[in-house]
Parts: structure tokens; sequence; C-alpha cells
């Protein structure tokens, strides 16, 4: 049992951050889903909405653990925000004194989208996550392998 | 790293085919070469073979040159390779400043037809590797701090498909982030609107169009065998008699056809030269540019030509505002005298 626990605790970071890294993948593509022609917008968005959640709740599960992440948490927080983006671009910014949601500010689905991928990339900064699920860069890397390295460096 | 490891990095060109010295390319080009020389130059089989393999070529000071050349830039190549920026950084940079403009939204045209997504993506990457290609070569001969570096290149006497490496490393370092730099854009923005379907079209894990760039005898461009293609043809691809001609040390010559595999840039702004039959070039800078004599002046001599220009200009500065200083009234430099 001490050697499950063991491995877990030593494992605990790297496995919230793979999960924080799928979901903030998945919310960039269920924006992309609400943003097509021809898109069931209703579904597209309960998709997203979910995906937002466990997003959220395994980024929360992460600042739980034995150590204190400090400003990787901010980042992490500010760019996932308390609440999604909504359809009209809204985004909960914080709570007024009668307890109801702030929502004054909109943000584009563009630089949520940025942001989406900033928290991917923050991922693999600090918490060198190996498992790359809905990996956003992954067709980047992939095209500019196919290409090859400076393979047209070629001079004349 | 083992002995065999290195020498194996050292030849890996060859078994390269993203490289134009793989052994593929070459043996197509000396078939290429063969059935010029017999069929349209109505030469002998002996007397091509004699031709193609001309020992005062390959053999000659100028090529020994290129090879060890090539030895001594694959070990640079080998240790600054992984300190220039990538593709992939440029890709990335791109990728994230599409998303800050609302025109376009990433995945717009996910939905297009793939088969038409793939075909333009192999298309827009050739062309925007080429034209890069055209305009980084027309400043190498335009500027003269880089036709400095760019001289080593053509220094060359004789020409053998090895000349191509005949360049001082800072050249390759120019060369290989124009190629990161319009890779990085093309695919960065490709992926952004086309989304996950983009893919390119290969032979052999090559583009497609840069293989056929490559069968179609790209490494004649820099040998003795002079083939020219029909006159409209050469307004669209840049035959290797073209480019020998680009080599050539005549003055009528001179900054002409810095295309790469499509002429139609020169065509564009002004430089392109047909190739011109049966006609003898000589290789080289000539007698009014002083080259490089030996393999360390290959690497020092470009930095002594970039300090005497640097001289000279910081002379012509000094000389234009001590003139002006000199010739102006007090009340002209500084203003009224209060």
């Amino acid at each position: 049992m001490k050697a499950h626990a063991s491995t877990i605790e030593s494992n605990w970071e790297q496995v919230l951050a793979e999960a924080v890294f799928k979901y903030a993948g998945s919310a960039y593509k269920d924006i992309n889903k609400m943003q097509a022609d021809d898109a069931d917008v209703a579904k597209a968005y309960k998709g997203y909405v979910k995906h937002w959640g466990e997003l959220k709740g395994f980024s929360m599960a992460l600042q739980s653990g034995r150590n204190n992440l400090g400003e990787t948490a901010g980042t992490m927080n500010d760019l996932i925000l308390f609440g999604p983006v909504t359809l009209d671009n809204s985004y909960v910014t914080g709570v007024t004194p009668s307890g109801d949601f702030k929502r004054e500010k909109r943000m584009t689905w563009n630089d949520y989208q940025l942001q989406l991928l900033k928290v991917q990339q923050l991922m693999v900064d600090k918490f060198s996550v190996a498992s790359r699920v809905n990996d956003q860069l992954a067709d980047l890397g992939a095209l500019a392998e196919m290409l090859g390295d400076q393979s047209n460096a070629e001079t004349d | 790293m083992e002995y065999t490891a290195i020498f194996d990095d050292f030849l890996s060109d060859f078994i390269d085919p993203k490289k134009r010295i793989f052994v593929g390319y070459l043996g197509l080009s000396l078939i290429i070469a063969y059935v010029w020389l017999v069929a349209v130059r109505r030469s002998t089989l002996k007397t091509a073979h004699a031709q193609i393999f001309n020992r005062k070529v390959f053999f000659s000071k100028s090529a020994r040159v290129d090879y060890k050349l090539f030895f001594i830039n694959r070990a640079f190549s080998l240790l600054v390779s992984p300190l220039l920026i990538t593709q992939i950084a440029i890709a990335t940079f791109i990728f994230y400043a599409l998303h800050r403009q609302n025109i376009v939204h990433s995945g717009q045209f996910s939905d297009a037809n793939k088969t038409f997504v793939v075909a333009l993506f192999s298309l827009s990457m050739f062309i925007a590797d080429d034209f890069t290609k055209y305009f980084l070569h027309r400043w190498m001969h335009r500027w003269p701090m880089l036709w400095a570096f760019h001289k080593v290149h053509h220094s060359a006497e004789t020409m053998t498909p090895i000349t191509v490496y005949r360049v001082h490393p800072a050249e390759g370092i120019l060369y290989g982030l124009r190629s990161a730099v319009a890779q990085g854009i093309v695919i960065s923005t490709f992926i952004f609107a086309f989304g996950n379907i983009v893919d390119l079209y290969t032979i052999v894990g090559v583009n497609i169009l840069v293989f056929f760039f490559h069968m179609a005898g790209s490494n004649l461009r820099h040998s003795h065998i002079s083939i020219g293609y029909w006159k409209f043809l050469e307004h669209v691809f840049i035959s290797p008699a073209q480019h020998q001609l680009h080599h050539s040390v005549a003055d009528e010559h001179h900054d002409k056809n810095f295309g790469a595999a499509l002429a139609i840039w020169d065509w564009l702004f002004g430089s392109l030269h047909l190739s011109e039959a049966e006609k003898d070039i000589t290789y080289g800078l000539g007698l009014t540019e002083s080259g490089p004599k030996t393999i360390v002046d290959m690497y020092i001599k470009p930095f002594q030509d970039i300090s005497k220009i640097l001289i000279l200009n910081i002379r012509k500065v000094r000389k234009l505002l001590f003139l002006s200083s000199s010739e102006k009234p007090f009340e002209a430099r500084f203003g009224p005298k209060l």
C-alpha cells in the first residue's frame, strides 16, 4: 500500500498536468467545432463546457498537491479563467458584493484559444508533460519534421 | 561518437533524398547527361563518357578545393545547426500571432477538400522556398558585404555537383535561416486556416515538386554538361545551362539567373538570361575580382573584405560630414547663434 502511495505521490503532478494539457486541447478543438459553418452550436457548446469543466477541475487538483505551484498556478488560473468564455464572448471576472458573477469583459474565441495554447505550453515547460493528447501544436511539429531541418538550406 | 558514426554523418547527404547530392539524383543526372550528349548532341557513347567523366574537371584544383570544403563545412554544420532557430520555433510564433487577429478563426477552412489543400500546401511550400532563395541569392550578389561571402561559391573555376557545398559557413547559416522562415510562415498559416487536414504530397519523403526538380537533373546545374531548354521553358524553369551562365565571368552574364528551380522570378524582376547554345563559358570571378586563393582564405577573406568595406564606408561618411560642416556656415549647421 505504501509503495502505491509513493507511486501516486511521485506521479501526482505529472498525471494531472497531462490531464490539464489534454483538456486544454479538447476545449480548443471544441471552439473550432462551434465556429464551423455547419455547426450544431448547442451541441458543440455543450461539449466545450463539459471539457472546460474537466480542464478547470484538473487544474484545481494540480494546485492541491503538496507543492505550492506559486507563479505557475497564478499563470494557469489567469489563462483558464474562472469560467469558460460563453457564447456572447463574456466571461466571469469576479463576484459582486451581492454574490452575482461579474461578466463585464469579453474575449474573442481566437484570444481564448491562444490562452489554451499557452496552458498547454505551460504544462510542457513546468511539468515536462510527456503524454501530449490533443496537442494543438503537434501538426506544426509533424509538418516541420516532414520537411526536415533546413532541408532546403542548399545554396546556389 | 565513434569514428564510423562521424563518417556516416559526413556522408549522410548522399543517402538522404532531401539533399541534392542523394545518390539517386546523381545517378539520374548522369543518365540525363548521357541521353543529352548522345541523343541531342549526337556524340558517340565513348565521347559522351569521356566528356562526362572529364578528369580535368573532377580532379581540377578548384574541384579538389570543393571536396575539402564539403568535409570542413559538414563539420561546421554539425556544430552550428543545433544553435540556429528552427522552422518549428518560427511556425509556433506565427501560429500564436495569428490568434491575435479576428478576420479568420482557427480551422476556418478545415472542411475544404483535403486533396486540394494538400496540393496547395505542397505547391505553396515549393514556391515560398524558391522565391526566398531567389531573393536571398539576389541580395548575395547586390550587397557588397553579402557578396564577400558569396564570392567563395563563385570562385569555383570548374563545377561539379559538390560545388553546391563550396560556400562560406556564414552563407550556409543565412540560407538555413531563410529556409526556417519560409517553412515557418507557410506551415503555421496553413495549419491555422485548414487545421489538421494539411499534409504534404511526398515521394521518398520529399515534397513531390522538390523531388521532380532533383529528378530533372538539378545536379547538372553545377557541372560542365550544358543542357539548355526550349526558350519558352527557360522563362519558367532555370535550365542547367542558365545556371552555368550565372557562374560565367563574362560581363553580359553578371547578376543574371538568380533562380533556383523557377525562372519566373528572374523574368519578373529583370534578371533572366536565356542559355546560349554552343557558347564556351569560363567560370570564376574573372580578373577584376580578387577571390580566395587557399582553403584558409575561403574562410578568412570574406571577413577581411567586409572590414575593408566598413572602413571605406566610415571614411565616406566622415568625409561627407567633414565637407558638409566645413562648407556650410555655422547658422546652417547649428541654427542661429544665441
